[in-house]
């Protein structure tokens, strides 16, 4: 280290220190710019824009909250909201419920564990784009998804993503099946990180495994559900990719979200200063939602 | 030695409900989440080489009546970009593979060894960054690339994606696990910083480097948002963007449809398979990110 032979502390000079942070920076600098140009400067490039009326071919007009207003009188945007809402108060408990339960079973000494895990994965590596254009053709009226209803005496043959009523719930199963897995995989490493000791004094202190999956792996396990909660909600308010590749959110906007909303007035109608009011006011609601959940959900364990 | 070693083991051992009937129903459960898992999968391979016809039938065939391997070829033939999307979203994960790679290593390496004024800050702002959805980017981003003339353009999707701050913070937590000594020795025999990170860091984190090379392919070869606000052009395409005007240009064509899927699917698919562990390393600590 520093200290040499002698025991002598040797003090790097200023010139060294210098030379250092020249170093330091060298090997920053190429990745760095892009987050400075893409990132930082996009945020500020975003306040700023929602201040202003842009369509790309006349300069920007300052026009200052007038697109925040307009925002809050859009029955577009109202109804987006809505839908969001019901979306994500649906999706997020269901999927952080299946995937503790997915990964609950893989937690155990099952036969063909390995295979298991990555059968279950597959969903979430598959593009969005291909797992969505699989079920469009599943949900189509002669589809699979209403033979197999069918089969089973349920004769509605219904259009699924075409129906105004069926639509969402459609999209929900579809995200679901898609992102389960990779919620599963940070329940499966939190609960391989329960220290073994306290479920033997469990044991010894006569608790079932029942008792003891709800009294010490569920509360141990508080930090990863904030989490995998916090990234669910996240997640379910940018829903788009499916949106705009089965529904372009209809029929009658029936799957009308936020950001598909915002890519729709963006880049169809090139309203580029609503588009970044809109971007700005997703970015609050997400923010006020997770400092909410971790009010609630993010305390320590009581033991 | 022995008895201490057998001790822990011992500790380390955790029970796992262990009761018959709960092993037969923590399996029957394990066997319908693979079902479901995987019934769109195989239906989708099967529907693949089916006739449009027999694609809708009922009961589904799993193995088709005559295996329609044209339909693989007619989507390349018939939809006259499709190869050059494939090379897109080839030059695309290609072009991300080698730089991304590079320069994430170089600045995780700077964060974690390195000592220069402003380096917590700068780190805390990039975890920050994470907090921002992708979409509020969105116009701003477009704004710029537009300034630089990028629009419609491969260079225009792929350099806003280098901003991406998951694979810094990756290669820092991996670099500041490597253990000191390493770079300690080449110091002592007057290697320069770069050398010492080119000779003796990049050698040891070939495991980490692969399980974010596979994370970085997987988000190029499946991206779909900022592709979709970058490019017009049917030849500037990338193939899931391609796919995904697909069902307008084919219409009923299902088995077409599903064939181009695969084409999409196959690669990542395989690698999941083959780099298991690098795969679910790596994404279980990029599902932090979102």
């Amino acid at each position: 280290m520093a200290v040499l032979a002698g025991g002598v502390v040797r003090r790097p000079s200023r010139f060294r220190y210098w030379r250092q942070w020249l170093t330091a920076y060298l090997f920053l600098a190429p990745w760095l710019i892009f987050p400075l140009v893409f990132i930082a400067g996009a945020i500020v490039l975003a306040f700023y824009f929602s201040f202003t009326d842009y369509d790309l071919l006349s300069d920007p007009v300052f026009v200052g909250l007038k697109n925040y207003q307009k925002a809050f009188e859009d029955e577009s945007f109202l109804h987006a909201l809505r839908n969001v809402a019901t979306y994500t108060a649906v999706v997020v408990p269901s999927q952080t419920f299946i995937a503790l339960v997915m990964a609950a079973v893989l937690d155990q000494k099952l036969p063909f564990r390995r295979f298991f895990r990555v059968a279950w994965y597959l969903p979430c590596v598959a593009s969005s784009v291909v797992t969505t254009l699989i079920f469009m053709w599943l949900f189509l009226p002669d589809g699979f998804i209403n033979a197999a209803l069918s089969f089973v005496g349920i004769n509605l043959r219904i259009n699924w993503l075409g129906d105004e009523a069926t639509a969402l719930p459609s999209i929900m199963f579809m995200n679901i099946w898609a992102t389960a897995a990779t919620f599963m995989l940070i329940f499966l490493a939190a609960m391989q990180d329960v220290p073994g000791p306290i479920y033997e004094a469990a044991h010894l202190d006569g608790a079932g495994p029942i008792r003891q999956f709800f009294q010490i792996t569920i509360p141990l396990m508080r930090p990863a559900i904030f989490l995998v909660v916090l990234l669910g909600t996240i997640g379910c308010f940018q829903l788009f990719d499916q949106v705009k590749i089965a529904t372009n959110g209809g029929p009658n906007e029936a799957t009308l979200t936020v950001t598909y909303l915002l890519w729709r007035e963006g880049f169809r109608d090139l309203n580029m200063g609503y588009a970044s009011a809109l971007g700005v006011i997703l970015f609050a609601v997400i923010f006020v939602i997770s400092l909410v959940q971790r009010r609630i959900l993010d305390q320590r364990p009581d033991y | 030695m022995a008895t201490l070693a057998r001790t822990q083991t011992a500790a380390v051992q955790r029970p796992r409900f262990r009761f018959r009937i709960s092993r037969v129903i923590f399996l029957t459960l394990a066997v319908i989440v693979t079902i479901i898992a995987l019934t769109p999968f195989v239906l989708t391979v099967s529907g693949s080489f089916k006739t449009k016809s027999e694609i809708l039938d009922w009961p589904p065939t799993i193995i088709p009546q005559v295996f329609q391997w044209q339909n693989y070829v007619e989507v390349w033939n018939n939809s006259r970009f499709f190869p050059q999307w494939i090379l897109n979203s080839v030059l695309l994960a290609g072009f991300h593979l080698l730089v991304y790679l590079g320069i994430c290593s170089a600045a995780g390496y700077a964060f974690a060894r390195l000592r220069f004024p402003g380096a917590t800050v700068l780190f805390i702002a990039i975890l920050g960054s994470i907090m921002v959805p992708g979409q509020v980017l969105w116009v701003p981003k477009f704004l710029i690339i537009n300034q630089l003339g990028l629009v419609d353009s491969l260079p225009g999707i792929a350099l806003p994606d280098l901003a991406e701050v998951f694979g810094v913070f990756f290669m820092t937590q991996f670099f500041k696990s490597l253990p000191k000594e390493l770079e300690e020795a080449a110091s002592i025999d007057g290697a320069s910083t770069f050398r010492t990170f080119r000779q003796i860091i990049l050698p040891n984190a070939y495991p980490a480097l692969a399980a974010l090379a596979i994370l970085r392919f997987q988000g190029e070869w499946n991206g779909f948002q900022w592709p979709l606000i970058v490019v017009r052009s049917p030849d500037h395409l990338t193939l899931p963007l391609g796919l995904a005007s697909f069902q307008g240009l084919f219409g009923v064509n299902w088995n077409w449809v599903l064939a181009g899927a695969m084409f999409n699917a196959v690669p990542i698919i395989l690698l999941v398979i083959f780099f298991q562990k690098y795969f679910i390393r790596s994404a279980a600590s990029s599902a932090v990110k979102g």
